[in-house]
C-alpha cells in the first residue's frame, strides 16, 4: 500500500480517499523515466551476473562451465570453517575492522572538521592538496616508504630510538605493532582523499546560518555543535552505514604487502587466507562462498544499524 | 533545450561506444580474414626436408608478452613474424595474454570457449585446468610423422617430463640449467679471509662467520656486512634447503612414502642452519620483511657475501656490482651447493628439466601445423632464428662470423620471438650473444648445476584441491620462523608443526602423492 | 566582527599546528617518492637517496615517455576518462535524483536493489563472459560501461540531493517544471559540492583503473596509461636486471626509480586539475544563500 505523498498540482492540492498504485505511477512517470537507464544498467550489470554466485555451491569447473558443473552444496562453506587457522582469521578480521571503525573513520571527519576551522583560504588550500595525494601511491610503496621509516637497521624511527639510547626494535617483524602499523599507514594514505567527501558536506551548509548565529552571540563551540555538526551528521551517517556493508573487507591489497610469516598470528585475515588459495582447483567457488558469507554478513550488519540509525538520528540510507 | 542537449549528449556516447565496439570487432574479423589467406610455401633447406602442408594452415598461439618489445599492429606484417610464418609453412596468430596474470587470462579465455591451437606452459600444467581435463592432445604421432628434428634435439630427459603413461602432451624446451638455481658467493672476499670454497654446510658456516667479523669490504666498518642475504622463503633462497636434499614443497620420498619436503625429518637440519646462521647474526635480519629491490640493494652497494638466484644470473650480478661498487673489484661465482651435514645424497636445487613447453589442444584443427611449426624452430636454422634473429635484421656476418646487434630488437620489435626459443644450448648463437668473459662465467654456471639437483617426484602430477593448498605455500613458514628468529626449540616446535600439518590434511595429502606416483611415474 | 576569545585563539593557533604537522607528514615522504624519480641507479642502489635527488636523471621518466607506446596509452587513457565520466555523471545524477524524492513510489525497493549490489559482488569469470556476450571484449566500452554508475557515488549524490530544502523544489514543481528541468536547473546548480567531488571520483578511478583493462583488453594499442605503466613495472620481477629494452636505450633506469617515476607521471595531472575543482570546496556564499 503506497503512502507517497502526491505532488501538488497547479490545481491545488489533490487528496483522493484512496490512491491506487497505478495512479501513483501515472503521476510519477518522469521520475521512473529518469531512474530506468539507471535500473537497466543495474540490471543488466551486477544482478545478471550476480547469478554466477552460484558457482559458489558447485565445483565449478570452467570448462564444463555453470550449467554442467557439480553441484557440492555447502563444501566450501565448510571447508574454510574447518580451517584450523579460521578462528584466528575471523578474530584478526574483526579487530582489525574494528580498529578500522574506531580509528580510521574519524580520521578523515576530523581533518575535514579542523581544515573548515582554518579562516586563511590559502592555508586551507595547500594542506588540503597536500593531504589527499598519498591516496595516488600504490601499497608496495607504501610499504617501501613504511619500511624506511620502520626498519631494524636504516630505519628512522629505530636511529631515532638509538640516538636516545634504546635498543632498535624490529617492528615489522612484531606480531603484536602489525595491527597498528596498517592502521597508521592506511589512515595516512586515505585520510585526506576520504575527507574530500566530508568537505564537500561542509562547503554546502549555508553561511548565513553563522551568521545569525553570530549576531545571536554564539561562540565558536557552539557555532560547532549546532550548525558544522548538524550538518556534516548526514554524510557520517551515510558513510558509517555504507562502511558497516562492507565491513569484512580488510583491505587485502595493503595487508598482504604488509604481512610476513612473523605476523601472521595478528594479520592473517579473511582475504589473504582467500587469495593464498592460489590459482587451484575449485579456487573460484572457494572464493565465491568466501564472498557471500562476508556479504551476508555486512548486509544483516548493514540492515540493523540502518534500522537503528533510523529510529535514533531520523537518517537511514534506505 | 537544456534537456535536449543533455539527451543528445548521452546519446552521442552510447553512439560512440557502438560505434568503438562495432569497429573493434572489425578489426577482429579483418585480422583473422588476413590471416586465412595463404603465403608463400615454405622453401625446404638441404638435409632439413619438412612435409610440406597445402595450402598453409592457420594456427593460433597464446604467449605471456613478458618484457619483451611486442609487434603492434596485425602481426603478420611484423617482419619476423612474416619470416616464420614462411619457413614453417604455416599462418601464425600469435596473441600476447599479459604476462602479470597470464595463468588467469588463459582460464578467462579457456572459460568462454577461446581456445586455441597451442599455448605456452611451464611444465604440463600451470594449474591452468587444460591437463586435468584433457584438453590436451598426446603428440606421438604427430611427432613421429611430422618432428624429425623435435626428435633430435631434445634430449630424453625433457620427454620424460612431459610425458605420462606414455603419452607425450606437450613440446618442451630442454633446461641447460636443470637444478634451477645456485648459489652466489663473493669470491674475492673469500680470497680476503683465506678460505676455499666451502664444500659442506658446517665449512659454509665457517665462512659466514668469517664474512661477519672481519671488514671484507674494506669499508672500515666490520659490522655492516651482510653475510648470507636471504629473502623471505623466496624461490632465489632454495639451495639452502637444498645442502640437505629438500624443498619445502618438493615431492620427496621417505619410508615408501611420497611426501612433501618440509615433512621430512632432514628438512630439520636445514632449519638448525637457519637457526644458527641468525641467531648468530649471520643471515640478514630483515631477511623476512626485505623485498626484491632492497635485498638487489644490499647485493650491489657490495655488501653481501653469499646468495641465491637462476645458474644465469651470474653475470648480470656481476655487471651490477660493478656499476654501483666498482671500488669492490668483486668476483661473483657460482659454487656447487653444498652438501648438509651428515647428508650424504646429491645436494642442490630442485631440478626443472624443462623450461617452456607448449601444449596442443585436442580442439585444435591443424595439430599437425602445430608439430611442424615447432619442429622446425628445433632444425638448427631455427635454433639460430629464435635465438638471434633474422640475418639482415637482426645481426650480419662479417669474413665468417656473426656479428649480433641487440639494438636491433628494440627497433625492429623482434624480441618476441625467444618466446619461441625452445633449444637448449646452440653454440653458434651463444657465442654470437656473449662475449668470452661473458661466455666463461655462464658456462660455469651451467656446469654446475648440471651436476646437481635433484627431482621432484610428482611433476607433472595434476594441481591438488584447494582443501590441500594450504598445507604447501606460507603453512610452514610460521612455525619455520619462530625458529629462526625467536630462537624457539628446534625439535618441539618443528614436531608440533608437522602433527598438526598431518591433522589438517597432511596425511590425506600424502596418500594421493604416493598413489599418484606408483601409479604414473614409477616406471 | 565578533572578537574572539583567548581559547579560540589558542584552539586556531593549536589547529594551524596540528595541520601544518599532519603536511608535514605527508610531504616529506612525498619528496622523498620524488628524489628517488629523479636520481641515478647506482645511488638509489646504495640507499643514498634521502630528499634530494642524487645524480639528476630523468631517464626514468624518459623510458616513459619517449615510448612511442606512452602517447598511445596516454589518448586511450583520455578518452576513457572524458567519455567515462560523462557517462558516469550523466546516469548518477539521473539515478540518484528519483532516488532522493521522499514522495518516490520505488524509492525504498530501487535504493536497497541498489545497495544490495555494492555488496553482492558478482564473480570475475561470469562478469568476463557477460562483458564478452555484449561484444564488448577488447574494446574501449568494456572500461566504460561496466562501471558506469559506483553505488557508493550514487549514493552520496543521493544523501547531497536529499539535503536539498523541499520546498523550493516544490514551489518550482508547482510553477510547472518537470522533475527533469528540476534537477538539471535547480538541483543541480546548487550541488556543486557533492557534484565536483563525484567528478573528481569517478576521474581519478578512470586515470588509475588498471584491472579492467588486465583483464578485458589484449590489443595492446587500446591499454591505458595505468595499465601500460603497470606492466612495464612488472616485468623486472620476472628478469635478473631491466629488461634489455632499457639497456638498448642507454637510459640510467633504475626499478625504484621506475616506480617512483610513473607514480609522479600518473599523479601529476590530478594534481595540475585539482585546485580548479578545489575552489568550489572553499566558496560555499552563492549556494548557501541560493538555498534560503
Amino acid at each position: 500500500m503506497s503512502n507517497a505523498v502526491l505532488s501538488k498540482t497547479k490545481y491545488g492540492e489533490i487528496k483522493p480517499k484512496s490512491t491506487s498504485a497505478w495512479t501513483t505511477f501515472y503521476k510519477q512517470r518522469s521520475l521512473y523515466a529518469m531512474v530506468l537507464p539507471g535500473m537497466l544498467f543495474f540490471l543488466l550489470f551486477r544482478y545478471l551476473p550476480l547469478t554466477g554466485s552460484i558457482i559458489a555451491f558447485q565445483d565449478y569447473n570452467l570448462f564444463k562451465g555453470i550449467m554442467n558443473s557439480d553441484w557440492v552444496g555447502f563444501k566450501w562453506f565448510e571447508q574454510f570453517f574447518t580451517y584450523p587457522n579460521m578462528r584466528r582469521v575471523f578474530v584478526n578480521t574483526l579487530i582489525i575492522s574494528l580498529y578500522q571503525l574506531i580509528f580510521s573513520f574519524p580520521a578523515p571527519i576530523l581533518l575535514a572538521l579542523l581544515l573548515n576551522e582554518v579562516r586563511r583560504a590559502r592555508l586551507k588550500g595547500t594542506v588540503q592538496t597536500i593531504v589527499y595525494l598519498p591516496h595516488f601511491l600504490s601499497w608496495t610503496i607504501v610499504f617501501g616508504l613504511t619500511h624506511m621509516v620502520l626498519s631494524l637497521n636504516s630505519g628512522l624511527l629505530n636511529q631515532l630510538l638509538q640516538v636516545l639510547g634504546f635498543d632498535a626494535i624490529n617492528f615489522l617483524m612484531k606480531a603484536e605493532a602489525f595491527r597498528s602499523i596498517i592502521i597508521l599507514s592506511g589512515i595516512w594514505k586515505e585520510m585526506g582523499w576520504i575527507a574530500i567527501i566530508f568537505l564537500a558536506a561542509l562547503v554546502g551548509i549555508s553561511p548565513t546560518l553563522y551568521e545569525s548565529a553570530k549576531i545571536d552571540g554564539a561562540g565558536r563551540w557552539q557555532q560547532f555543535v549546532h550548525i558544522t555538526w548538524q550538518g556534516i551528521k548526514p554524510a557520517i551517517i551515510i558513510m558509517l552505514l555504507l562502511k558497516l556493508g562492507v565491513i569484512l573487507d580488510s583491505g587485502v591489497d595493503q595487508i598482504y604487502v604488509f604481512l610476513n610469516p612473523m605476523t601472521l598470528s595478528t594479520g592473517d585475515v579473511l582475504d589473504t587466507y582467500t587469495y593464498r588459495t592460489g590459482v587451484v582447483e575449485g579456487h573460484y567457488s572457494l572464493t565465491t562462498a568466501i564472498g557471500l558469507f562476508k556479504s551476508v554478513i555486512g548486509f544483516v550488519l548493514l540492515a540493523l544499524a540502518n534500522r537503528l540509525s533510523k529510529a535514533v538520528a531520523g537518517e537511514g540510507l534506505y | 533545450m537544456k534537456k535536449n542537449i543533455h539527451w543528445t549528449v548521452v546519446g552521442l556516447l552510447v553512439l560512440m561506444l557502438i560505434l568503438s565496439a562495432c569497429s573493434s570487432s572489425n578489426a577482429g574479423n579483418n585480422r583473422e580474414e588476413a590471416g586465412a589467406s595463404p603465403n608463400a610455401s615454405a622453401e625446404a633447406g638441404p638435409g632439413e626436408a619438412e612435409p610440406t602442408l597445402e595450402p598453409p594452415s592457420p594456427i593460433k598461439i597464446y604467449a605471456p608478452d613478458t618484457s619483451y618489445a611486442l609487434p603492434s599492429g596485425k602481426f603478420l606484417d611484423n617482419p619476423t613474424a612474416k619470416y616464420l610464418a614462411e619457413k614453417t609453412n604455416t599462418v601464425p596468430d600469435v596473441q600476447f595474454l599479459p604476462n602479470t596474470n597470464y595463468v588467469e587470462q588463459l582460464k578467462l579465455k579457456f572459460a568462454a570457449g577461446d581456445f586455441p591451437d597451442a599455448f605456452l606452459g611451464f611444465g604440463l600444467t600451470q594449474q591452468d585446468g587444460a591437463l586435468e581435463n584433457g584438453l590436451l592432445l598426446p603428440l606421438n604421432d604427430l611427432i613421429d610423422k611430422y618432428g624429425p628434428n623435435l626428435k633430435k634435439n631434445i634430449p630424453q630427459y625433457a620427454w620424460d617430463a612431459v610425458t605420462l603413461n606414455g603419452q607425450i602432451y606437450g613440446i618442451p624446451e630442454p633446461s641447460i640449467q636443470p637444478s634451477a638455481r645456485e648459489l652466489f658467493i663473493r669470491k674475492d672476499w673469500l680470497d680476503k679471509v683465506q678460505l676455499g670454497i666451502p664444500k659442506t654446510s658446517d665449512e659454509l658456516l665457517n665462512v659466514l662467520r668469517a664474512f661477519r667479523d672481519q671488514d671484507v669490504n674494506g669499508n672500515g666498518d666490520p659490522s655492516d656486512e651482510i653475510p648470507l642475504a636471504t629473502r623471505a622463503y623466496a624461490w632465489s633462497d632454495e639451495n639452502i634447503w637444498g645442502m640437505w636434499g629438500l624443498q619445502p614443497g618438493v615431492s620427496t620420498e621417505y619410508e615408501g612414502k611420497i611426501i612433501p619436503g618440509m615433512i621430512h625429518p632432514r628438512f630439520k637440519e636445514a632449519l638448525r642452519f637457519l637457526q644458527t646462521a641468525y641467531q648468530e647474526g649471520l643471515l640478514d635480519k630483515e631477511f623476512l620483511t626485505s623485498d626484491l629491490s632492497k635485498w638487489r640493494q644490499k647485493i650491489y652497494s657490495d655488501r653481501a657475501g653469499v646468495w641465491g638466484w637462476t645458474p644465469e644470473g651470474v653475470w648480470s650480478f656481476q655487471n651490477e656490482i660493478d656499476a654501483t661498487s666498482p671500488n669492490a673489484n668483486a668476483d661473483v661465482i657460482g659454487i656447487p651447493t653444498p652438501v648438509g651435514a651428515g647428508f650424504d645424497g646429491t645436494a642442490g636445487a630442485q631440478i626443472l628439466p624443462t623450461g617452456k613447453t607448449y601444449l596442443v589442444m585436442k580442439s585444435s584443427k591443424h595439430p599437425e601445423a602445430v608439430v611442424q611449426f615447432f619442429d622446425w624452430l628445433l632444425s638448427n636454422e631455427g635454433q639460430i632464428f629464435s635465438e638471434i634473429g633474422i640475418e639482415g635484421i637482426n645481426y650480419k656476418k662479417e669474413n665468417g662470423k656473426i656479428v649480433y646487434d641487440p639494438e636491433s630488437e628494440k627497433k625492429e620489435k623482434s624480441e618476441w620471438r625467444l618466446l619461441f626459443e625452445m633449444h637448449g644450448l646452440n653454440q653458434t648463437a651463444f657465442e654470437a650473444k656473449y662475449d668470452e668473459s661473458q661466455r666463461a662465467k655462464l658456462q660455469a654456471a651451467y656446469d654446475i648445476s648440471s651436476h646437481e639437483g635433484f627431482p621432484n617426484l610428482t611433476e607433472g602430477m595434476p594441481p591438488i584441491s584447494s582443501e590441500f593448498q594450504v598445507l604447501y605455500g606460507t603453512a610452514y613458514q610460521e612455525a619455520a620462523s619462530k625458529i629462526i628468529v625467536d630462537n624457539a626449540p628446534l625439535d618441539a616446535t618443528w614436531d608440533a608443526f608437522v602433527e598438526s600439518w598431518r591433522k589438517q590434511g597432511g596425511d590425506k595429502l600424502i596418500e594421493q602423492l604416493t598413489t599418484w606416483y606408483y601409479s604414473n611415474k614409477k616406471k | 566582527m565578533i572578537k574572539q576569545t583567548r581559547s579560540e585563539r589558542w584552539f586556531d593557533a593549536m589547529n594551524v599546528a596540528v595541520l601544518l604537522l599532519l603536511a608535514a607528514a605527508i610531504l616529506i615522504p612525498l619528496i622523498h617518492v620524488l628524489a628517488v624519480s629523479l636520481s641515478e641507479t647506482t645511488a638509489l642502489n646504495r640507499s643514498e637517496v634521502k630528499l634530494w635527488p642524487i645524480g639528476f636523471n630523468l631517464d626514468n621518466y624518459l623510458l616513459v615517455l619517449k615510448n612511442k607506446r606512452f602517447v598511445n596509452a596516454f589518448l586511450v587513457t583520455l578518452l576513457v576518462v572524458a567519455a567515462g565520466t560523462l557517462l558516469n555523471m550523466a546516469l548518477t545524477t539521473m539515478t540518484a535524483y528519483p532516488l532522493s524524492r521522499t514522495y518516490f513510489q520505488a524509492r525504498r525497493w530501487m535504493t536497497l536493489l541498489v545497495i544490495f549490489t555494492m555488496i553482492f559482488q558478482a564473480p570475475l569469470i561470469p562478469m568476463y563472459l557477460l562483458v564478452r556476450s555484449f561484444g564488448l571484449l577488447d574494446t574501449l566500452g568494456a572500461l566504460i560501461v561496466p562501471s558506469a554508475i559506483s553505488v557508493f557515488n550514487m549514493i552520496l549524490c543521493m544523501t547531497f540531493f536529499r539535503s536539498l530544502p523541499e520546498e523550493l523544489l516544490e514551489a518550482a514543481r508547482i510553477d510547472g517544471m518537470s522533475e527533469f528541468n528540476i534537477l538539471l536547473r535547480i538541483v543541480m546548480p546548487l550541488s556543486r559540492p557533492i557534484l565536483y567531488t563525484l567528478l573528481l571520483f569517478y576521474a581519478v578511478y578512470h586515470w588509475n583503473n588498471y584491472f579492467s583493462s588486465l583483464i578485458f583488453i589484449t590489443d595492446p594499442a587500446k591499454r591505458p596509461l595505468q595499465l601500460y605503466i603497470f606492466m612495464m613495472l612488472n616485468r623486472d620481477e620476472a628478469s635478473t636486471t631491466m629488461s634489455n629494452l632499457t639497456q638498448i636505450m642507454n637510459l640510467d633506469v633504475s626499478p625504484k626509480g621506475l616506480q617512483m617515476a610513473t607514480v609522479v607521471l600518473a599523479t601529476a595531472p590530478i594534481v595540475m586539475i585539482y585546485p580548479f575543482i578545489q575552489k568550489h570546496f572553499i566558496k560555499g556564499s552563492l549556494i548557501g544563500s541560493l538555498k534560503e
